[in-house]
């Protein structure tokens, strides 16, 4: 199967769904033909679609967000981007208040197919405010979605399913993910929500990973398998919904589980993957559950500082030996 | 006595009862008692069910002025239902029990078990701080897959507890070797018919005798010290429907034989009704067990601690024998005595056995 990027695979998939359907356009910072996107995901699309659906917006998120929302509601399909996953606080009025709960308020006469795309991530040493992950703040506001693939496959089929839910899409990608290759086949493709991926099998302990830490755990697993630790990897995919059942089903299996997760660990998604475990799945732990994650600071721009909050293989693998006895 | 079985309620929850007037009968662990009611009122709440283990100080029972509400609080700590024989302490013990024994198992370990109706006090854990985990619980599973079947299960209470530690005290506390020897007990038999006394009078006296001149016999080893003690009080073991118990004929040295023998009848029927007092079961420096009467010839007792040394009796059989170049037939008795060899060595047994032995032979010397 040909290798291509996720940046590549987003893209395919933005194409793809503006072909398909007239309605879908891009909405962002310099998404246009003048800068391609701050990560080059719409390289080329403002030449092949135009300037009325790829369109540059002002240096305001409130406005990228509300205006998606205005056109949403009266039939279009816009998918906005938003620099750096940072900048969401700037436009939460939009999201959580508006976005999240039209169509529940207006009772049900509307729908709000928006999809905002936005990159997570520490590790290109760019400093507190253009660092974080934030998919948590999301998971706690009812009615939005949250897609986030860790691989070219999962970004190019989540994406399209994405634009194509009648409901808001929160997409959360990874600056270290762009340039990684992955298969993804030629022909047309969706991924459902909802349903996680074993991105590897085993059977003594389970890892749940999300975005760029799913890349980690396989690594760390590669490492654990030299010292007899068959380890599984689980890929949630989308955070809401939530496959719960994935989860649970590979801890009956394993009895055991570690949750990495970028982001600080205090209330974060992790933590919630753990509730979910211990109220669907605590008879079958072997051993407390774990969790890798951020300390609860903000991401340091010294280069070695960052590196040490961020989880990495040393770290999961030093998680998953506390556990697997 | 650390802890008494409930044997008897001899009132009702909701019966009145009058201080001092019996209340329940209580077996420890080698009598049963009556305990009285400490206060007159009425018998509002029973906590120990009959057949439950109580330690020594916990709750039986609550009594109450007749119109006194039922504390609350021992209401709601009041144990549940009691299935016969399970042991249950009183409500604040148990809550301090449940801490200090409180088991540390991953919850996958505790559904296994679960299903497997795994006791899981049986099992050491291989997790980190002895948490039991799946594997533990799976490994002991396969075990007992080849196991044999329990069919019944009896708590070891009572009688048969306080044996089965007192043995294994002995059996690993004293390095114990047995030597038998053979005695003709037709003279004794003899004696027997003429003065009314049985064997095992004739034994106790016989015992006594042979301890005053070996006294090195009537002892206990106690850390670096060998204790000869002064009295001789011989303990006579007595199966009954409860268990082995060991009545005591106090300073069996100073006592005839008659007097031995009407002591001992008195223990005896005593034992079998489980009335034996305190003073009649403690005290013993060296212990006579007979298990003649089921035929048995030759065995080897353990000693009952801290005693050095425990006389096992065989049957009383006719056999032939040569006495003075004639073959005649004599009543054989074989004893079997177990010693404490960290006390004694085998040739001062010997010595004693046979003094044993000698006065057995010579019973008109047990008249004396």
């Amino acid at each position: 199967m040909r290798r291509i990027t996720y940046r590549d695979a987003l893209r395919e998939a933005l194409r793809e769904e503006m072909l398909r359907d007239k309605t879908v356009f891009l909405l962002g910072e310099d998404v246009g033909r003048y800068w391609n996107g701050a990560f080059k995901v719409t390289k080329g699309l403002a030449e092949e679609f135009g300037d009325e659906r790829v369109r540059d917006t002002p240096i305001s998120e409130s406005a990228i967000i509300g205006v998606a929302a205005g056109a949403a509601i009266t039939g279009m399909r816009p998918i906005a981007e938003i620099m750096f996953g940072d900048l969401s606080a700037l436009a939460m009025d939009q999201i959580a208040n508006q976005v999240a709960k039209m169509r529940y308020m207006f009772g049900g006469q509307a729908k709000v197919p928006v999809v905002i795309r936005m990159p997570f991530g520490a590790g290109v040493n760019i400093a507190s405010h253009h660092s974080q992950s934030l998919e948590a703040w999301f998971m706690h506001v009812p009615g939005l979605k949250i897609a986030m693939p860790s691989t070219p496959y999962d970004a190019k089929g989540l994406l399209k399913t994405a634009i194509r839910d009648d409901d808001p899409v929160m997409f959360f990608e990874h600056k270290l993910l762009y340039p990684v290759e992955g298969e993804v086949p030629e022909e047309e493709y969706t991924i459902p929500f909802g349903v996680a991926d074993i991105k590897r099998e085993g059977k003594d302990v389970t890892i749940v990973a999300t975005l760029y830490m799913v890349h980690k755990a396989l690594s760390a697993a590669e490492m654990l398998t030299k010292e007899g630790i068959d380890v599984e990897v689980v890929d949630p995919r989308t955070l809401v919904p939530l496959d719960k059942q994935a989860i649970v089903d590979s801890v009956k299996k394993t009895g055991r589980i570690a949750i990495v997760t970028e982001n600080c660990k205090t209330a974060g998604v992790s933590a919630e993957i753990a509730a979910v475990v211990a109220e669907e799945a605590l008879d079958y732990l072997d051993a407390p559950i774990k969790r890798v994650a951020e300390p609860d600071t903000p991401i340091p721009f010294s280069p070695p500082l960052e590196q040490f909050v961020i989880p990495n293989e040393k770290s999961i693998v030093k998680a998953v030996k506390e556990i697997v006895y | 006595m650390k802890e008494g079985t409930v044997v008897q309620w001899f009132k009702k929850e909701g019966d009145m009862v009058e201080k001092g007037e019996p209340l329940v009968e209580v077996l420890s662990e080698k009598a049963t008692y009556e305990v009285e009611a400490p206060a007159s009122g009425v018998l509002r709440k029973i906590l120990a069910e009959e057949g439950t283990d109580v330690p020594v100080a916990g709750t039986l029972a609550i009594i109450t002025a007749l119109d006194e509400e039922l504390p609350e609080i021992e209401v709601a700590v009041a144990p549940p239902a009691v299935e016969a024989g399970k042991a249950v302490a009183v409500p604040e013990r148990k809550v301090e029990e449940r801490v200090e024994r409180r088991i540390i198992a991953s919850p996958a370990a505790k559904r296994l078990a679960g299903e497997h109706g795994i006791d899981l006090t049986q099992i050491r854990g291989s997790g980190p701080g002895g948490r039991i985990v799946e594997e533990d619980v799976r490994r002991l599973i396969e075990e007992l897959k080849i196991m044999p079947r329990v069919r019944e299960v009896i708590p070891l209470t009572g009688i048969r507890k306080t044996a089965a530690e007192r043995v294994s005290l002995s059996a690993r506390t004293a390095p114990q070797s047995t030597i038998t020897m053979e005695v003709d007990m037709s003279n004794a038999a003899e004696l027997r018919g003429r003065v009314n006394v049985s064997y095992t009078d004739m034994l106790v006296k016989a015992v006594a005798k042979a301890l005053t001149e070996h006294p090195i016999i009537n002892s206990t080893l106690e850390k670096e010290q060998i204790k000869i003690f002064a009295n001789v009080n011989i303990g006579v073991a007595v199966a009954t429907e409860m268990g082995l118990i060991v009545p005591v004929v106090r300073n069996a040295n100073e006592k005839s034989l008659t007097k031995i023998s009407s002591t001992l009848k008195g223990l005896v029927e005593k034992a079998k009704q489980s009335r034996l007092t305190k003073e009649e079961l403690t005290g013993g420096t060296f212990t006579i067990t007979n298990l003649g009467m089921y035929g048995v010839d030759v065995f080897t007792p353990i000693i009952n601690p801290p005693q050095t040394a425990i006389l096992g009796v065989g049957r009383v059989a006719e056999k032939p024998m040569v006495v003075e170049e004639q073959m005649v037939v004599r009543s054989i008795i074989q004893l079997s005595l177990t010693f404490d060899h960290r006390v004694v060595d085998g040739a001062q047994a010997a010595e004693f056995l046979q003094k044993v032995k000698q006065n057995l032979e010579s019973p008109e010397t047990l008249l004396a």
